[in-house]
């Protein structure tokens, strides 16, 4: 936990992603640096098109073929994974170190194969064991991630289960190398309300019982309250403001944050306006000059259009990359919701 | 919204739904009543298999209703009607889908999209086409020139108000709009969500809002209707319904809501609805009014129950 600064199981340092489309160059990370610390749970959260998915693929060189690492560093385990050009070399990392979660069950499993035989398939490649043995480990699994029946279970194909059973599922095979981290990109979006909470609660279960760190990736905010001990938000390729839980909901500081809390339908009353962002993401064809989110931003500042602005600490584990925090900077207040929020916090903002 | 001046649109009764036959007959919807009062947004909660699409999808027609009846204006308008009758609801029903990626044709540009509905309807030259088109487009907020794009060329947001725009050409009464924003990004929802009260208040329009997820409604609903396995459990006016849940199952929807605060997420216990708590063999369970506006399904035992809270408060 943020705790124990000491334990960083992935650092990366100042990740450039840029991807090639038809000729022209798209920046979709600029220069994001993140340090994961071991047996903690983040959570990156952010629009679709910020990068988020892109980010954490790069952990497990899953780029698609136009995309390149263009510069910096993802240091784990004394290795640099940027360099990592072969096949070879990531099917030590993929499954074994570093698992994924994906967004929608439907899609990630094969519907040709049984549950049993899709999640056999991984640990035999990692435990080496046949038969048996292996099909104890595979009901094991099932049992793990709340299946019940896992005897019957074992030999039906995906078409019989349903959204959140299959959910589980992935979850099973993911889990079942013993990944030291485990990415969920969005592992609830395509999931009912009830289902969504009975997921994200076994992922809890999960973490403590494997001593797993967790990657969540979600875009919204709302969900990730119960899970994330510290919060990323990610807009137009960089890391805006970064915090621990509390710290990101009761306290934010970059005006993209504040946008997408007000956002959220808990927070809306009816009858009134709910708040919305304006206008849409920046082109990342174009260089960005300034603050990427200056251009939708109410309290945006001349300078916000001119220069990025370097983080500002607000405190030693909460920074945000916002020229508003700066000394000079004019006070702006917050919005209503925000301050709504910081009241529940009770006590927790610190000089404000 | 006062209780004389209501004026009953829509007026489901006793509605059945049956798929399939003999071995593979499963009933999705069962006994289900209500009524839907013009210019009101009436929600219609549940989790995925409890039928609320299919509730939907019969109201305007699409699954065939095996008994019970749907009345819209106090005309009958399901099983077989006359053609004009039928004409005439095509106009003033319309639908908004789920997923903005999956609802569009994606080789038809978006001119024709939105003005498929209007060849049906009668004889358009194409300049009154074409201004229909424009206006339609300008309604949701979006440019007239796109009328010439492809729906690849949209975001989910953009293709979600084209798909708004499809409906809105129809100049209908009624709109039937099946989880609108589930595919949508958190800042994208808000857009759509207010984009939808706009209208309504604009046209008068009336909604049936279906979703799973009650943190939505509250905001943009009237009334809601919670369902369960085909089976309407609990129907209140939105604020009474989030004073005081009363079915275990509406109270399972409601903890399920993540919440953003994380100190009351943490102290959260999640409710999961387990329907063998019901003892329904030897005292089946009635429909009845706890409270002015409030209907929840229960057997004497339970009412009781529901009665002793609603009046604590």
């Amino acid at each position: 936990m943020a705790e124990h600064p000491s334990n960083v199981i992935l650092s990366v340092q100042d990740l450039d992603v840029k991807f090639n489309l038809r000729g022209r160059v798209l920046n979709a990370i600029r220069g994001v640096s993140l340090d994961l610390y071991e047996g903690e749970s983040l959570a990156i959260v952010g629009e679709s098109g910020s990068g988020k998915s892109v980010f954490t693929k790069t952990f497990m060189g899953l780029l698609d073929q136009n995309g390149v690492i263009a510069g910096g560093k993802i240091l784990y385990n004394g290795q640099d994974l940027a360099k990592y050009k072969k096949e070879k070399d990531w099917l030590k990392i993929r499954g074994r170190e570093i698992a994924m979660v994906l967004q929608d069950p439907m899609t990630s499993l094969n519907p040709l194969k049984t549950i049993g035989y899709q999640i056999g398939e991984a640990i035999a490649i990692r435990h080496g064991l046949r038969g048996k043995a292996l099909k104890e480990k595979v009901l094991e699994c099932l049992r793990d991630v709340g299946i019940t029946e896992p005897e019957r279970r074992y030999h039906q194909y995906p078409h019989e289960f349903s959204g959140g059973m299959r959910q589980r599922v992935v979850i099973a095979i993911a889990v079942a190398c013993g990944p030291r981290i485990l990415i969920c990109d969005e592992p609830t979006t395509a999931l009912d309300v009830t289902i969504q909470a009975q997921i994200l609660k076994l992922l809890k279960e999960l973490k403590e019982k494997y001593h797993l760190t967790t990657i969540y990736i979600t875009h919204d905010l709302g969900v990730v309250a119960n899970v994330a001990d510290r919060i990323a938000v990610m807009y137009a390729g960089d890391i805006v403001e970064i915090g621990t839980c509390e710290e990101v909901f009761y306290d934010p500081r970059h005006p993209y944050t504040w946008a997408l809390l007000s956002s959220l339908p808990q927070l809306g009353v009816k009858g009134q306006e709910l708040y919305s962002i304006k206008g849409t993401p920046p082109n990342l064809f174009q260089e960005i000059k300034g603050d990427a989110f200056a251009p939708r931003n109410p309290h945006a500042l001349k300078v916000d259009f001119k220069a990025r602005s370097p983080y500002f600490e607000v405190s030693p584990t909460h920074k945000a990359r916002t020229w508003l925090l700066d000394p000079r900077a004019p006070k702006v207040e917050p919005p209503e919701h925000i301050s709504q929020l910081r009241k529940q916090g009770g006590g927790l903002s610190h000089d404000c | 919204m006062t209780a004389e001046k209501k004026e009953v649109l829509l007026s489901v009764r006793d509605l059945q739904v049956v798929f399939g036959e003999r071995k593979n007959r499963f009933v999705a919807v069962d006994g289900v009543s209500f009524d839907i009062y013009r210019g009101e947004t009436f929600g219609l909660v549940g989790e995925s298999g409890s039928g609320k699409t299919t509730i939907g999808r019969a109201i305007i027609r699409i699954n065939p209703v095996t008994k019970g009846e749907v009345l819209y204006k106090g005309e009958r308008i399901s099983g077989k009607i006359s053609r004009e009758l039928d004409k005439k609801i095509t106009r003033e029903i319309q639908m908004i889908f789920q997923d903005p990626m999956a609802s569009l044709n994606e080789r038809a540009k978006v001119d024709y999209i939105i003005s498929e509905g209007l060849y049906n309807i009668g004889h358009f030259s194409p300049e009154e086409r074409k201004r229909r088109v424009e206006q339609a487009l300008l309604d949701v907020g979006l440019l007239p020139e796109f009328a010439s794009r492809f729906p690849h060329e949209f975001s989910g947001g953009q293709r979600q108000r084209i798909g708004i725009a499809r409906s809105l050409i129809m100049e209908p009464e009624f709109i039937i709009a099946d989880e609108p924003i589930s595919a949508l990004d958190v800042s994208i929802r808000a857009q759509v969500l207010n984009l939808l009260a706009e209208l309504q208040r604009k046209r008068g329009l009336t909604y049936l809002f279906i979703a799973h997820d009650l943190s939505v409604m509250r905001f943009i609903t009237d009334r809601i209707a919670v369902i369960h396995k085909g089976v309407i459990v609990e129907l209140a006016e939105t604020e009474l319904l989030f004073r005081h849940p009363l079915h275990p199952y509406t109270q399972a929807l409601l903890s399920a809501i993540p919440q953003p605060d994380p100190i009351s997420e943490r102290k959260k216990v999640l409710k999961v609805y387990d329907p063998s708590c019901h003892h329904y063999e030897e005292d089946p369970p009635f429909w009845e009014e706890v409270e002015p506006g409030h209907f929840v399904l229960g057997n004497h035992q339970e009412m009781e129950g529901y009665r002793a809270a609603v009046a604590q408060d």
